[in-house]
């Protein structure tokens, strides 16, 4: 009789030591094998370049990936991307700041407390800047519906987002709003909290084993220096070349991992990454880009090691000066870049940082998708992975037909390589879909109205 | 008819070549052979024992160097990689210190080892590639140093490093140009990389006389007489070989006489004699011993001047007989054999499949008795009545080398070069003839560029190899012989492939 090892136990015979104890019992994996589903959210900030953005419409919704989203080609089979989604609680929020609005909104789509009391809506009076949501956020509500570890909640921004935050925890009181959900900036500190362990520190991997890890990297990257040798040898001697290159994939091949020592990173307690602690430049502030790769490195280490199964990472560097990789040294604001080039019709700034953020999506995407489960599937394969803006297009903060992406497909739940058009749908849709995906019967989400509820996105599960 | 030239060998005598013609040769590719590997790497990371991974060059290969012996299949590529991996591993403690960037020290660093080891500056984008090996590994939590011996273990699995290359000409002929000419000029002569005098003059080799002067200063150096020697032992066969007829004691000796041996060849005022033909040699307690003499010797690093008996240069050292017998016997075809492929250049056909010896004699029948049956059946005589007849003046040398005077010395070589061709007494008068020849010495700068270029003649630069033998056969001194001939215009250039 075949014997099957839950993930937990796998993943103690392979780190050699009993596991961290926030990490989640396999007993309620789910559907999908052995393997847990976890919803991760990437939220990027002011909306995108939407003419630029959307697929066009094809027979039997057809993906033919866009401009902005080409960095994402690697995964288009993958990937589900949909159309017509709008914040149609945004015009509800009574503040008049357009970012507020959006912002405070989208993850929740409900409305903000505005009583007298601060404990219920009020449509005929102004809240007060930073009251709190009437509902929980998607990420907050998904896990306490499943009774799961609360959502892991990661910023990307250059100091404390403060108050710009766009997740609610459920509430912890009968009534009444629900409380901010903190964001976290530092990657060491959640890597303490979740994955150190006070049981057995394993050994430190040996030189030797660390770079035996590392042998297919190794080649793949001698594979593509073949690309500037060719060109300085004879046609003969190209021929050669091939030979050599087929051997090369050959070995590769015979080099790749087994399923779960593919992980890229190891669950074992120990001491965080060097790299957790994100430098600083030349004006005292930390590297958004590096800061990001970081991130991304412990959101797909948190999945994979099952510390957390709902992670959500919120670009909150609106105003956070600069994007190192633009021409000329950066920009000192995205938020003033995105009014103002947009009125100047001067949008390579715009596009440049557009396919940066589908490009980060993209990075997030290999990551997870390297990962193999014991199901045979990878952490991409098992998850749900949504990219989503609080703006359709952010230089007229209008929250109408806002980016959104979704990937992995949840086991299949999702069928992916698509591109669902449908002018109308909502956000609330979007997240009654997400509930529903996961196994969860409702048919609401946030404000309750029947005009934005449908029921979901039609067609998408 | 023993020795007729056979016009579908291109390696046989050659006579029909015009004596103008365009010395340019074609060159293939050709990956780094395990000394080659080796002697790179020390440079790249010095006092690192690079192992012996390395793939030899595959069966048959008449040289380490040879290009279409030395491909990399699946076969291959492990074995490299295996050889990559433990350099890498060893020179992950010999890698700078990481104070910047991780990008920057994986720049920092590969760029001049890369430039090492590709033997020219990386472009970018090989640069780039090396560096995201790095960059991958880090992410994938190695640190540095360890993620920078990822970006080493990449560049020494790239062709870039694996191969010796040229860039592909145009016709009627291309020139290399100093980098490549440094590169060639050191890999071939030393098996290492260029030295700081080459890399200085690199710009000025495509002028023969200086080329000529280089390889000269090269040829001087232990790398140099290193590789020379490297080269004799592979020309006769018997490089990495490891007799199983000595015992261990004997074949100790015996490599260390041979090494002597090829000293005094690279010091004789007429190496290609030396090569060939006379009797003088040194021996310890252990080789008086073995050949039975008493030179002196009082231990076994106690090594003496003698003449030995029958001896005829390197050509009948023990080893060489041993890897030219049948176990404790001799064999009148090998030793056929040798003098016509290696020392004069030709390349008689392999045996047909459907013979065997056994079926022409009995099991017991003498060395003698089943070379007569071979050269009185019909299927065997064509072949060799050209080599036998040699071997006949080998078979007072068993199978170790060891000489017995009581035993016929006599054997004929059938050649149309008159100097060549006739009965001989001994194998040192064939020695002598073959000293004169030449057909022979010509051969021998053949063999050399052979081992020179990886590969042997094809038809298209069969005349630009005959003139390159021509011109250089007069001279004496090996370093003279070989300096002439990197001196020749076919070192330089290159015809279209």
């Amino acid at each position: 009789m075949a014997v099957s090892l839950s993930r937990r136990r796998l993943l103690r015979l392979l780190s050699g030591a009993a596991v961290a104890v926030p990490l989640l019992d396999a007993q309620d994996a789910g559907a999908a094998g052995e393997a847990p589903r976890r919803l991760i959210i990437y939220q990027t900030p002011e909306g995108n370049l939407p003419t630029l953005f959307k697929p066009p419409v094809l027979a039997g919704d057809a993906l033919q990936l866009s401009t902005m989203l080409a960095p994402l080609a690697a995964h288009q089979n993958k990937l589900c991307v949909l159309s017509g989604v709008s914040n149609r609680i945004a015009p509800l929020h009574p503040m008049a700041d357009g970012h507020t609005k959006t912002g405070k909104t989208l993850m929740s789509a409900d409305v903000i407390a505005s009583s007298a009391d601060g404990l219920s809506y009020d449509p005929n009076r102004q809240p007060v800047y930073g009251q709190r949501n009437m509902g929980p956020s998607i990420d907050h509500a998904l896990a306490d519906k499943l009774r799961w570890a609360a959502p892991l909640n990661l910023a990307l921004a250059t100091s404390d987002p403060g108050e710009n935050t766009m997740f609610y925890r459920v509430r912890t009181a009968a009534s009444g709003p629900c409380p901010v959900a903190p964001l976290t900036l530092d990657p060491a500190p959640v890597f303490a909290q979740l994955m150190q362990s006070t049981t057995t520190v394993p050994p430190q991997p040996t030189r030797r084993e660390l770079l035996e890890r590392r042998r297919g990297t190794a080649i793949a990257a001698a594979k593509r220096t073949f690309d500037q040798a060719r060109p300085l040898v004879s046609q003969a001697d190209r021929l050669r070349l091939e030979e050599h290159l087929e051997a090369l994939d050959e070995l590769e091949r015979k080099l790749t991992p087994t399923p779960m020592s593919s992980m890229p990173t190891s669950c074992s307690p120990g001491a965080a990454p060097t790299g957790y602690v994100i430098p600083t430049n030349a004006n005292g502030l930390r590297g958004l880009n590096t800061m990001a790769d970081v991130m991304i490195e412990l959101m797909v280490r948190v999945a994979a090691c099952d510390a957390r199964r709902v992670i959500t990472l919120q670009d909150a560097a609106s105003d956070s000066p600069p994007w190192e990789f633009l021409p000329g040294g950066g920009i000192s604001s995205w938020h003033v870049e995105v009014h103002n080039n947009w009125d100047n019709h001067n949008p390579q700034n715009l596009r440049e940082s557009f396919l940066y953020f589908a490009a980060t999506f993209a990075k997030l995407l290999t990551k997870l998708d390297q990962v193999v489960e014991p199901n045979g599937r990878t952490l991409l394969d098992n998850s749900l992975v949504l990219w989503i803006s609080e703006f359709g297009t952010g230089a007229t903060h209008d929250a109408d037909n806002l980016p959104v992406v979704l990937a992995g497909g949840l086991g299949d739940t999702v069928r992916m390589n698509r591109h669902l058009n449908r002018p109308g749908a909502t956000t609330n849709d979007l997240f009654v879909s997400i509930l529903q995906a996961f196994g969860l019967p409702d048919t609401s989400f946030g404000f309750a109205s029947a005009t934005l509820n449908h029921g979901g996105i039609g067609g998408l599960l | 008819m023993p020795g007729t030239p056979n016009p579908s060998q291109p390696n046989g005598p050659m006579s029909d070549c015009p004596r103008d013609v365009v010395e340019a040769v074609s060159v293939p590719m050709r990956r780094l052979d395990a000394v080659r590997f080796q002697h790179v790497v020390a440079e790249l990371f010095p006092g690192l024992d690079a192992g012996a991974a390395f793939p030899p060059a595959g069966k048959g290969a008449p040289f380490s160097t040879s290009s279409i012996h030395s491909p990399v299949t699946a076969i291959e590529a492990e074995p490299i990689a295996e050889a990559a991996f433990e350099v890498a591993l060893g020179a992950a403690g010999r890698l700078p210190t990481c104070s910047q960037g991780l990008a920057e020290c994986a720049t920092s660093t590969l760029r001049p080892l890369a430039t090492k080891a590709f033997r020219r500056a990386p472009s970018d984008a090989e640069l780039t590639s090396l560096r995201d090996a790095v960059l991958e590994a880090a992410d994938a939590g190695v640190p540095w140093p360890e993620s920078g011996a990822v970006g080493v273990l990449a560049m020494l699995q790239t062709p870039q490093f694996l191969y010796l290359s040229e860039p592909a000409a145009s016709a009627p002929f291309s020139e290399l140009d100093g980098e490549r000419l440094a590169e060639q000029l050191s890999m071939v002569l030393t098996d290492g990389l260029p030295d700081d005098t080459v890399r200085t003059e690199a710009a000025a080799l495509r002028d023969g006389e200086r080329r000529r002067v280089q390889a000269a200063r090269l040829l001087a150096t232990p790398a140099g007489r290193a590789t020379t020697k490297r080269f004799l032992r592979q020309w006769l066969g018997i490089d990495d070989f490891h007799s199983m007829v000595h015992d261990a004691v004997t074949a100790r000796a015996l490599e260390v006489q041979l090494d002597r041996d090829l000293s005094a060849v690279l010091d004789a005022d007429d190496a290609f004699r030396s090569l060939v033909s006379g009797d003088g040699t040194m021996v310890n307690s252990d080789l008086q011993r073995f050949y039975g003499v008493d030179a002196g010797s009082t231990g076994p690093n106690d090594w003496r001047a003698v003449r030995l008996a029958g001896r005829s240069g390197v050509l009948t050292h023990p080893l060489v007989m041993a890897k030219t017998g049948h176990g404790t016997d001799g064999s009148f075809v090998f030793r056929g054999l040798l003098v016509r492929k290696t020392l004069l250049c030709e390349a008689p056909p392999p045996p047909p499949p459907n013979v065997s010896q056994s079926s022409l004699t009995g099991a017991s029948a003498t060395l003698r008795e089943q070379s007569t049956a071979r050269l009185g059946a019909s299927q065997c005589a064509g072949c060799h009545l050209r080599f036998d007849p040699i071997g006949f003046g080998f078979e007072a040398f068993d199978g170790l080398g060891r000489f017995d005077a009581a035993k016929p010395t006599s054997g004929t070589l059938s050649h149309d070069d008159a100097a060549l061709d006739g009965p001989f007494t001994s194998v040192r008068a064939l020695g002598e003839r073959l000293a004169q020849s030449d057909t022979a010495r010509a051969c021998f700068v053949t063999q050399w560029t052979r081992f020179a270029l990886g590969r042997t003649e094809t038809a298209a630069d069969r005349c630009a190899i005959e003139a390159v033998s021509r011109r250089t056969t007069a001279a004496a001194r090996l370093a003279e012989v070989l300096s002439t001939t990197v001196a020749q215009p076919f070192f330089v250039r290159r015809l279209p492939r």
